[in-house]
């Protein structure tokens, strides 16, 4: 039995869902609401603006690729959050590829200012559209003007296909190429794992733009890709089959302490460029990651280990990778059910991500992933 | 942990400080990039280090604890085991927040000096990678750094002074404009410019006024020839100057009519200035006056003037004739004289001689005072009949040396009285345009008196000469006699006028009048300066233009 505090709608259009879903907003009328609708669901937006202004509920919401309910991935429906107070919010739009990353400090740094109830650390919820060029660097910015006043967790929203759409809202209106954030308290730590390893050869990327990268050891970026994979990995590249092949064989961002930053390849470019999820700052040091095993249960392993146990009245707030998910294929499914297994009785509530926001470490400082799981107790005990 | 791994690490870095040109840039990007690679949630830059005993420096940048981002740009001290060497890892022990200002959370600090004065402190709860060479993997990299530290303080002190430069400029441009408003909004005269078009880009106050408009706005990009001419009997006049202004001629035009808004004229008097900036047309201003009240003053000047000339012909035509009668009658009167007078005289003579002998020598002495009073009645009808030939004489002007004139004077009058001695010093050449005649007479007269008020003295000195001021020539004649009191100048140059009693210096009164006059009538002035016993200077001048030999310059 979920908490009161969550709910799914499989159908909302069916009058029957509908009525349920009446009755329970009815149920929560004070505080807010935050929504997560998969992709294919997008017509029940309107409706549900128009219910939660009827009844003068503040409404948060984006729209994901798949929603995550009870540790499956579901193509379709509504996942209903509630909290009381609503937190402190805003909308930064028009993050276009040429806005300053520092456009979103000031609004951000305003909702610090809103009066703080919690014992504990607050948490800066973000929830990007996915195209949003340049999310690495306005998460640098943050970090630089808030540092670890905060905790920081965060997921982009939008459409698998990478089509532009708007796909945040609140109860009046829609937005693309935007930021809705959110100041949550008493949430828990973003805890973020990918389980990608990276072999010892690492490149630089010697010319990149926001998330394009155009050369590598100054060879154009499509040329020495191919080279490694077929190298590390014995798979022959080609522009046709690229698009098939180029999530098994992302970006990894070295770091000292040995971690690495994903950056999956998502689309290959004329000149031979490669557009990934997430920007890459020039002169990164870059290997080709060896993904995941789809049978290997290390990921959930260490996430879940760093979770502890969880009780039935908690909820997990969940992000689940769409790269992932395409490298594992059907594996993925396998993974979630092990996941929601190993968090019961807890609820696990979610979106299929077009890239996750979080420290990799406890303590550390947030940076934009790639095939990651990402989760965080929607509200401490 | 690979070298080619390392030495990307280090060619990122080398690349990232070298795209800043700012410091506070320069020090974000590294701190961003050191955080990257270590994996450190924290990061520190500090300047200034001291390593006395107060130990620590001042906290420039703080990435990843708002704790310490509330120290930036302070003093915050630190644990002497974080203070200058060399690169290393540094494992706390809590006792560094208690000391100092370190939050105590932080487990590992890596500690990064650049050269002495400052260093990048990065804070994390774990380590980096074991493998990772911290002690020599930075150091040629901060080593750079502190070289493009120290080219983007110099490069934003130059930014800093360029913009004070720029600033001041801006200013001192703006007090200008500010002054150059005030200038043209508070002259009398209306300025207005124009594009090249015609068009209005400018209107003073003036201009606003005297046209009839309250807004500059209400101008702007109007036509000027349309706005000045709107008057339809304006515009239906021949083409006028300003309407040609778009010619980039300068133009003065000293008589025309603008309109007023409500399409009342008025007179002006304009100018147009073209502006031409690198040989192109850009405009013209014209500045314009209101000349209606010196109009109506010419007018009325005008008509002053002519009453005037009218009043002296008038006078003059009266007066003309009053002097022609008087001089008439002064001649005839003088001439008329004479006779009974020679009668008076002679009979008195015969009587004094038929007589002598049987008259008392009272009654002979009454005939005596007679007689010498018929002699002085003589010389007062010659000198009056001198007087009245000199002011009908006709003047005949030519060249003449009165050098020369003087000098014969001189030995005439010494010819005259020889037992006296006068010491004469006469210019060599003294050129004059004038009447000879008249001028000998005048000469002599100035002389004579000289000779005779310079009787008492014993070196008797008469000086004739000339000076030349502001181009005109000052004629004198000066004497160290007995001179005068200069109280009495102005009765110097009237008829019959005299200073000295006559048993001092017997003398009629006529010579310097007729002086006066035959300067006069050379269209001279005549002055005189003197002090009583230290002689008397006489000044005059002559036409300053040749004169014409005509019967308008003779005396009347």
């Amino acid at each position: 039995m979920a908490p009161e505090a969550v709910q799914f709608f499989q159908r909302p259009a069916q009058p029957e869902q509908a009525r349920q879903l009446t009755q329970w907003l009815s149920q929560h009328s004070t505080g807010g609401v935050f929504a997560w609708v998969a992709e294919s669901d997008t017509a029940s937006i309107p409706w549900l603006q128009q219910q939660c202004r009827q009844r003068g509920l503040p409404l948060l919401g984006a729209v994901f690729p798949e929603l995550i309910w009870q540790g499956r991935f579901r193509q379709e429906g509504l996942l209903l959050l509630t909290r009381d107070p609503m937190p402190a919010h805003c909308i930064v739009e028009n993050l276009h590829a040429h806005a300053s990353p520092q456009t979103v400090v000031e609004p951000v740094n305003r909702l610090l200012a809103t009066r703080d109830d919690s014992k504990g650390k607050r948490t800066l919820f973000l929830l990007y559209d996915a195209l949003v060029p340049t999310i690495a660097s306005q998460l640098a910015c943050l970090y630089a003007t808030l540092g670890d006043e905060v905790r920081y967790l965060g997921a982009n929203a939008g459409s698998e296909s990478f089509q532009p759409m708007a796909c945040l809202f609140d109860q009046q209106h829609r937005y693309g190429n935007a930021l809705l954030a959110m100041l949550l308290e008493d949430s828990g730590e973003a805890l973020l794992e990918h389980g990608y390893t990276a072999p010892d050869e690492p490149v630089a990327a010697t010319a990149t733009e926001g998330n394009r990268i155009i050369s590598i050891d100054w060879r154009p970026a499509f040329e020495v890709y191919t080279e490694h994979v077929a190298k590390h990995y014995g798979q022959r590249l080609t522009r046709d089959n690229f698009y098939r092949l180029s999530v098994h064989f992302p970006f990894g961002m070295l770091r000292a302490n040995g971690e690495t930053v994903v950056r999956i390849p998502v689309r290959l470019e004329p000149d031979g460029s490669l557009f990934c999820v997430g920007e890459v700052p020039e002169n990164a040091v870059l290997t080709l990651m060896e993904a995941v095993e789809p049978d290997s249960g290390h990921t959930i392993e260490a996430l879940t280990q760093r979770l502890g146990p969880m009780t039935q009245d908690e909820i997990l707030l969940h992000f689940y990778c769409a790269g992932r998910r395409l490298h594992l294929g059907e594996k993925a499914a396998h993974e979630l059910a092990t996941l929601q297994r190993r968090v019961s009785p807890a609820t696990l509530a979610g979106a299929l991500s077009l890239g996750e926001i979080a420290p990799a470490r406890e303590g550390d400082y947030p940076l934009f992933h790639n095939a990651s799981l990402l989760c965080s107790r929607w509200r401490t005990p | 942990m690979k070298q080619a791994y390392l030495l990307n690490i280090l060619y990122d870095l080398s690349l990232s400080m070298g795209g800043e040109t700012r410091e506070q840039g320069l020090i974000d990007k590294m701190l961003q990039r050191l955080m990257f690679h270590t994996a450190f949630p924290c990061g520190l830059f500090i300047d200034g280090l001291s390593h006395d005993e107060r130990g620590g420096g001042t906290l420039l940048r703080a990435i990843g604890s708002q704790r310490l981002k509330q120290q930036e740009d302070r003093f915050i001290s630190l644990p002497s085991h974080l203070l200058g060497g060399k690169p290393r890892l540094v494992t706390l022990d809590g006792s560094e927040e208690q000391a100092h200002a370190l939050p105590s959370h932080y487990r590992f600090a890596l500690v990064l000096p650049v050269e002495a004065h400052s260093l990048f402190l990065l804070l994390g709860i774990n380590p980096p990678d074991e493998n990772l060479p911290v002690d020599t993997l930075f150091q040629p990299v901060l080593a750079n750094f502190a070289k493009a530290l120290q080219l983007c303080r110099h490069h934003e002190a130059y930014l800093k002074r360029l913009e004070q430069d720029r600033a001041r400029a801006e200013s001192e441009k703006r007090e200008r404009e500010r002054l150059l408003q005030l200038i043209l909004q508070s002259t009398a005269e209306g300025i207005l410019g124009l594009d090249p078009q015609g068009c209005f880009s400018f209107a003073n106050a003036a201009c606003l006024r005297m046209l009839g408009y309250e807004d500059e706005r209400e101008l702007l990009g109007q036509d000027a020839c349309h706005i000045l001419y709107r008057n339809q009997a304006l515009q239906d006049a021949a083409p006028n100057g300003l309407c040609s202004l778009r010619h980039g001629e300068r133009l003065h035009c000293e008589s025309d009519l603008f309109s007023r808004r409500s399409g009342e004229c008025f007179p002006v008097e304009y100018w147009i200035h073209p502006i031409y900036s690198e040989g192109e047309l850009m405009g013209s201003v014209i500045t314009f006056l209101d000349i209606s009240e010196r109009l109506a003053t010419q007018d009325e000047l005008r008509r002053h003037q002519q009453e005037l000339e009218q009043r002296v012909a008038e006078r003059t035509a009266a007066l003309a004739a009053a002097n022609k009668e008087l001089e008439a009658f002064s001649y005839s009167v003088s001439h008329d004289l004479r006779a009974p007078l020679r009668a008076i005289d002679g009979f008195s003579q015969a009587l004094e001689e038929d007589l002598a002998e049987k008259l008392e020598p009272m009654h002979l002495d009454y005939l005596r005072r007679v007689r010498r009073a018929c002699g002085r009645m003589s010389e007062l009808i010659d000198d009056l009949l001198k007087l009245s030939r000199i002011s009908r004489h006709p003047l005949q002007p030519r060249a003449v040396d009165l050098a020369e004139l003087a000098r014969d004077i001189g030995r005439q009058l010494q010819e005259n009285e020889p037992q006296r001695t006068v010491s004469f010093h006469i210019q060599k050449t003294l050129p004059a345009h004038a009447d000879p005649h008249l001028m000998h007479i005048a000469l002599f007269n100035l002389l004579e008196n000289a000779w005779k008020y310079t009787a008492r003295k014993q070196d008797a000195r008469v000086e004739v000469g000339m000076s030349q001021q502001q181009g005109q020539r000052i004629y004198f004649v000066r004497d160290n006699g007995v001179g005068f009191d200069m109280r009495y100048a102005g009765k110097l140059f009237g008829a019959f006028q005299r200073l000295h009693r006559d048993d001092e210096f017997p003398g009629t009164g006529i010579g310097l009048a007729t002086v006066a006059r035959i300067i006069h009538s050379h269209q001279g002035r005549i002055w005189a300066q003197a002090e009583p016993g230290r002689g008397a200077s006489f000044f005059f001048t002559l036409a300053p233009t040749p004169l014409l030999a005509s019967p308008d310059h003779s005396i009347d």
